[in-house]
């Protein structure tokens, strides 16, 4: 199996090894109703049958849920557009060898900065409001990144702990503000509603639910960013300092330099994903808006192996995922248990080293190399 | 035309007698198992299932994002959908108005004027000026903590009539009982609740008042291992079985008989949308009804929470429900 | 008389015979039905380019693998030997490349390790450790000082103390890989009197190499491995290190590479005065100041850990400078960045490829773009241009003969010889006006090397100054004009290579200077030539 085939067929495997775990899960805690009808032997037939209907059930609503529809498409594609930015964000902060745990943070501050410009700029026509806005949102998430970067970059801190610790101020200030100086109205802490000419256009609509043009934002960035990362100079730089910043610096690129441009970069993408929330979704600003879509960024930058192409197909997974689980539970499989599988499947699609290992791939490439090597 | 008429009612009579009436409650991403407010609305929909033999379901959202799809995918299956805690407001708000033919019942969430939707409040001051009252009278300290979520409206109720209920004893006895005051800025970060509830007791608070849903685990966590003499003070629902003897009482709000009462009205047909607030006179603040601390509390004081009340519904005093109605109260 | 290959009956002679070994690994296959035969009290060196399985053997030998297929006879018995524990059992040690000691720990207390003497008190028995050690030290005649700390001792001592380890644990048979790698010749020599003391009482010494003149100077026979095949074996007064050297190549090889004489040019790189740091912030270049001229290479001979590779990183920018200053071409480099001194022609070969010299994650045209991506042709307007690149890294693979020679591999999967080849060609492409070269045939085969050397002997004949750093005093030998002997940070003097011979070079890198060498040496010369005239 060639290596660009593995890198699709880990990643799948992985979900069907993860729902295969899950329907025996989901097996287990079916309610099988029904009284004994005293023959031990149609008892367990009637279990079996009843509990692989509820199984059928299961998946068919989690499938019908995330693309059964074209509800269910909008809403799986409405997830997907932040997933697609904090996974961008992340999987390039892996390229560069940082690892950018902070999207969280920078996708809020991105999101608050973004909005306390959208709400006070009434009248402005939408072509000047939403790129202004946007550059906003993407300057406060790269700023934020940015002092990460440059702690890393000026004392050695590591960005793993800066980022963790940026998280938990970012989290405060946006709290602070929008139950203080920028709240309104009741129920959720909030900001109030952003400008007209800052909410982005929709896509389409149905009922109560609407698809902005964020997504198409969302996969052009991704675009952007396979351009900037296999068919750039900047990417070459950005790559070979991840791999090996000694060999980058003696090659004459400026290994701090580029981390702080790097964490940049990555918080700007974090940023974009919250600033496209704000405009696109909810048009204002939740203390709760990001609700670890920063961290979700993550799991989909490893799933999608990092590959900008990789990670919207990896935000689709779990938006997919997401969305159609939740369906799962109107036919009463229990939230956790739906979270539960949600967690195995992306254990498992991370765990790609451990797939490879139960597969024996590695064992046997290795294996066939060395003999060819030395028959040679 | 008259046939016309038969006709519509006998649908409407077979949907309901033959048709599976569902009932669908979305919860926040608090979800079930708070021991509070989401379990609380899901048990009156339990009884009013098993009552009147409807389909009740339930679903939980994890994120802000959930809340529009959830209440649209549930109205497009039920009859009824039930839609609890104040983060759903804004999503109610959007999808209430497509789905004109469901009944959609908010709970905690303030009138909206959308015809199909019956929202319900509560006056948490009320309940929460007894427990307060309670709390003055049982400190041995003289002081006494409050921890509240986020400083949402329903959880600045429970603070003004919880300071109120302070104010009312200090006056009738000339004592100076002090309260503190604190927000853990959440509703799920049980371990932040219990940190805060030690850092008041360790400011001399013996008695602490947690509204501030998961977070209030972590204070009966801190009440129990604070052991003899420490208590703790429980919202929402009755929570003094959480930890029996060291919850002094709970300052109980109506969820169950609100959620009970809406998905009865829409199944017999009285459905009608609007805003209730509920209080001492309907029965949705009070009390509970201290099963396991009742006898280290002086009859006399059970007795004063009594006639207090009913000078509250009375109208010989208002309990205040703003932070300006306390200060003009506290005066 | 040719190598004895004793029939079963003699093995009660042999320490160790090692019968149609196999070991496959992943990659490959490292030893291919190897017989090996050490008789008892001898030494017996192994030789073999690097990856020719020698280490692979002992390896096995010690029990850190086990072997596909074969049998291992420990002083006549058939023994299976799992795990490193079992071989100290059956009375073999092991003195690895590497050392393993604790720096903290004074030398006694690391020869007991794991085996400590314990008290009535079952406590540690630091006295009865520093007796049995100086015990065995005077046994043996290897001397060190019980009490001082790893971490203060020179490497040739610390070499000692690991042979003391295996000694206290018993061993009768000593496995040494590569011993001297990491010393001087003169710590060497002192080596090579410890080794045959050892075999006087009765030890035998199994010795991995791949210096054909310490295996002529010490071992009583040898064998030679290729490829993980055993190509020869031969007592050590039968052989020569020219007929060893083909056996481990598998053809005719030159020792030296032939040079002529050339004129030096003017200066392209002149340091004055210059003091850097190392990692640990101690002074580790002090005050050097030399000149490398157009069309010659000059050679920094020294033990490694002696500043050079400070030297090294100074001077392409990759390390602070203290004070001093640096001209290339008569430009001021001190404090510019290594993309500003690569842009004036300056190309450097590092001493660490796997570090600084190749990623190893991106494929071979990726490398050979390396500290160019962003030049014209390969990149336009920050662009790449993958077609410029792809031709380019093709030419140049096929130049330097890069094998297998595809542009799309993986540099890890290169094999060390190839790698560094990469690397040469890629710096060479620069086409500089001074170069420096670090190590360049460290951990190559003879075929590599020479290779190498033919390419720095043509850069320099083609005008471009270089400045070669290497632990390997043959190569400074063959390839320099001139040779600066470096110690501690300093110069200890400087030579023409025809001019000085290796006992002197061996004494300036420990530390004399090689003024007061000569000068003792003529003295000494002088005193002998006097005393023959009063005889």
């Amino acid at each position: 199996m060639s290596k660009g085939w593995q890198r699709i067929f880990i990643p799948l495997m992985a979900v069907v090894i993860a729902l295969a775990i899950a329907s025996v899960i989901i097996l287990f805690i079916a309610e099988v109703p029904g009284p004994s009808t005293g023959n031990l032997w149609n008892d367990f037939w009637n279990q079996i049958g009843v509990r692989f209907s509820f199984l059928g059930r299961a998946f068919q609503a989690m499938f019908e849920g995330a693309f059964g529809s074209q509800f269910a498409w909008m809403n799986t594609v409405i997830r997907m557009t932040p997933l697609i930015l904090t996974g961008l964000a992340v999987g390039f902060g892996f390229r560069a060898g940082v690892f950018n745990i902070g999207a969280e943070g920078q996708m809020a501050m991105g999101a608050l900065m973004a909005t306390i410009v959208a709400v006070n700029i009434p009248g402005l026509p939408m072509f000047v409001a939403i790129p202004v806005c946007m550059l906003t949102g993407m300057l406060a998430g790269g700023v934020w990144a940015g002092i990460a970067g440059f702690l890393k970059a000026k004392t050695g801190a590591h960005e793993v702990i800066s980022t963790i610790m940026l998280n938990w101020i970012a989290s405060n200030i946006t709290n602070w503000a929008v139950t203080a100086p920028f709240a309104t109205g009741s129920g959720t802490p909030k900001s109030p509603e952003i400008a007209v000419g800052a909410k982005l256009p929709i896509l389409f609509s149905i009922e109560a639910t609407f698809l902005s043009y964020g997504i198409i934002v969302a996969v052009l960035v991704a675009f952007v960013m396979y351009i900037i990362l296999y068919k750039t100079s900047m990417g070459y730089e950005v790559k070979a300092v991840g791999f090996n910043p000694y060999a980058a610096e003696y090659g004459g690129i400026q290994v701090s330099k580029n981390l702080i441009m790097t964490m940049a970069i990555s918080g700007a993408l974090a940023g974009l994903a919250g600033t496209l929330e704000s405009m696109g979704l909810y048009y204002r600003f939740y203390g709760t808006l990001t609700s670890g879509k920063g961290f979700d960024g993550i799991s989909i930058a490893l799933i999608g192996q990092n590959h900008p192409l990789g990670i919207i197909f990896a935000s689709m997974l779990i938006s997919g995922l997401r969305t159609g689980s939740n369906q799962m539970q109107f036919i009463g499989v229990p939230k956790h248990i739906v979270t539960i599988i949600q967690s195995i499947i992306i254990f498992l699609v991370a765990a790609e080293r451990m797939v490879r290992t139960i597969m024996g791939w590695d064992r046997k490439k290795k294996v066939k190399d060395g003999l060819a090597k030395s028959a040679s | 035309m008259k046939r016309l008429f038969v006709l519509a009612l006998v649908l409407l009579v077979s949907t309901v007698f033959f048709g599976n009436f569902i009932v669908t409650m979305v919860t926040d991403t608090g979800g079930l198992g708070d021991q509070s407010f989401n379990d609380g609305t899901w048990s009156g929909i339990k009884a009013a299932e098993k009552e009147l033999g409807i389909t009740a379901k339930v679903v939980q959202s994890y994120e802000q994002a959930d809340y529009v799809p959830n209440l649209s995918n549930a109205a497009k299956e039920s009859r009824v959908v039930v839609a609890v805690g104040f983060m759903m407001e804004d999503a109610l708000m959007q999808v209430a108005p497509q789905y004109p033919n469901v009944a959609f019942v908010g709970i905690d969430i303030g009138d909206m004027g959308i015809p199909n939707v019956k929202t319900y409040t509560f006056k948490e001051q009320e309940c929460a000026f007894l427990a307060g009252f309670l709390a003055a009278a049982m400190t041995k300290t003289g002081v006494v903590g409050y921890i509240g979520g986020i400083p949402i409206p329903p959880v600045q109720r429970f603070e003004w009539g919880y300071r109120s209920g302070i104010h009312m004893w200090n006056k009738l006895f000339d004592d100076d009982v002090t309260v503190l005051i604190g927000y853990t800025q959440s509703f799920t970060d049980s371990q932040k609740g219990k940190t805060m509830t030690e850092a008041q007791y360790s400011q001399g608070a013996d008695i602490v008042f947690a509204a501030a849903g998961l977070c209030g685990l972590g204070t009966f966590e801190a009440a129990k291992s604070a052991g003899e003499g420490y208590y703790a003070i429980g919202v929402d629902v009755d929570q003094d079985h959480l930890a029996p003897g060291r919850i002094l009482t709970s300052a109980t709000k109506g969820v169950d008989m609100a959620s009970y009462y809406a998905v009865k009205d829409a199944y017999e047909g009285f459905f009608e949308g609007g805003h209730e607030n509920l209080g001492f006179i309907e029965g949705g603040a009070r009390l509970s009804e201290m099963k396991y601390t009742r006898n280290i509390i002086p009859k006399w004081i059970l007795v004063m929470l009594k006639g207090l009340e009913a000078q509250a519904i009375a109208g010989d005093f208002v309990i205040p429900d703003s932070e300006a109605a306390v200060e003009a109260f506290l005066k | 008389m040719p190598f004895h290959i004793p029939e079963p009956s003699e093995y009660p002679h042999y320490a160790v015979v090692m019968k149609g070994i196999v070991k496959q690994f992943p990659t490959v296959l490292a030893n291919d039905h190897v017989d090996l035969y050490v008789r008892a009290g001898e030494i017996h060196a192994i030789v073999g380019e690097n990856g020719a399985g020698k280490s692979t053997l002992m390896n096995l030998l010690y029990g850190l693998y086990t072997p596909d297929a074969g049998k291992i006879h420990i002083n006549g018995k058939e023994t299976l030997i799992k795990g490193p524990a079992e071989a100290i059992k059956a009375g073999i040690g092991m003195v690895h490349q590497h050392f393993m000691l604790v720096g903290p720990l004074t030398i006694a207390e690391n020869i007991v390790l794991g085996e400590e003497p314990l008290d009535s008190w079952r406590f540690f028995d630091l006295k009865a450790a520093k007796k049995r050690v100086r015990e065995l030290s005077e046994t043996y005649g290897l001397h060190v000082d019980v009490d001082m700390r790893i971490e203060d001792i020179p490497v040739g001592t610390q070499q000692r103390v690991e042979i003391l380890k295996t000694l206290y644990r018993g061993a009768n048979i000593l496995i040494l890989d590569e011993p001297t790698a990491v010393l001087t010749p003169q710590e060497a020599d002192e080596l090579f009197v410890v080794l045959r003391n050892l075999t006087d009482k009765g030890k035998t010494i199994i010795f991995i190499t791949h210096k054909l003149n310490e295996v002529m100077a010490i071992s009583d026979n040898v064998t030679v491995m290729r490829l993980g095949k055993v190509t020869g074996r031969i007592p050590i007064s039968e052989t020569s290190p020219r007929q060893l050297a083909n056996m481990m190549v598998g053809r005719e090889v030159l020792l030296r590479v032939e040079k002529a004489e050339k004129k030096a040019g003017e200066a392209v790189l002149a340091v004055n005065g210059l003091h850097v740091k190392d990692n640990r912030g101690l002074e580790a270049v002090k005050d050097l100041s030399f000149t490398v001229h157009q069309g010659e290479i000059l050679g920094i001979a020294g033990v490694a850990g002696n500043g050079q590779t400070e030297l090294i990183e100074a001077i392409a920018g990759l390390r602070k400078k203290e004070k001093g200053k640096i001209e290339l071409c008569g430009k001021d480099i001190t404090h510019s960045s290594p993309r500003d001194i690569r842009e004036l022609g300056l190309s450097h070969i590092p001493e660490d490829r796997y570090k600084h010299g190749l990623v190893k994650e991106f494929p071979v045209y990726y490398n050979i773009l390396l500290g160019r991506h962003y030049l014209p042709p390969f990149s336009k307007n920050g662009f790449l241009r993958h077609k410029q690149v792809y031709e380019r890294a093709k030419f140049l693979i096929k130049q330097f003969d890069v094998r297998p020679p595809s542009i799309l591999m993986l540099a890890e999967n290169l094999s060390g010889g190839n790698q560094q080849k990469m690397v040469v060609g890629r710096e060479i492409d620069y086409q500089p006006r001074c170069m420096l070269v670090a190590q360049p045939t460290r951990g190559l085969d003879i075929g590599a090397i020479e290779y190498i050397h033919r390419t720095l002997i043509g850069l320099r004949d083609a005008g471009v100054g270089l400045l070669l750093v290497s632990m390997e005093l043959e190569e400074i030998f063959s390839l320099s004009d001139r040779i600066l002997i470096m110690f501690e940070g300093e110069f200890m003097g400087e030579a023409k290579p025809g001019e000085i011979t290796l006992e002197e070079i061996g004494l300036a890198m420990a530390g004399t200077p090689l003024a007061e060498v000569r000068k003792t040496e003529a003295a000494s010369a002088g005193k002998s030539e006097t005393t023959r005239v009063e005889s």
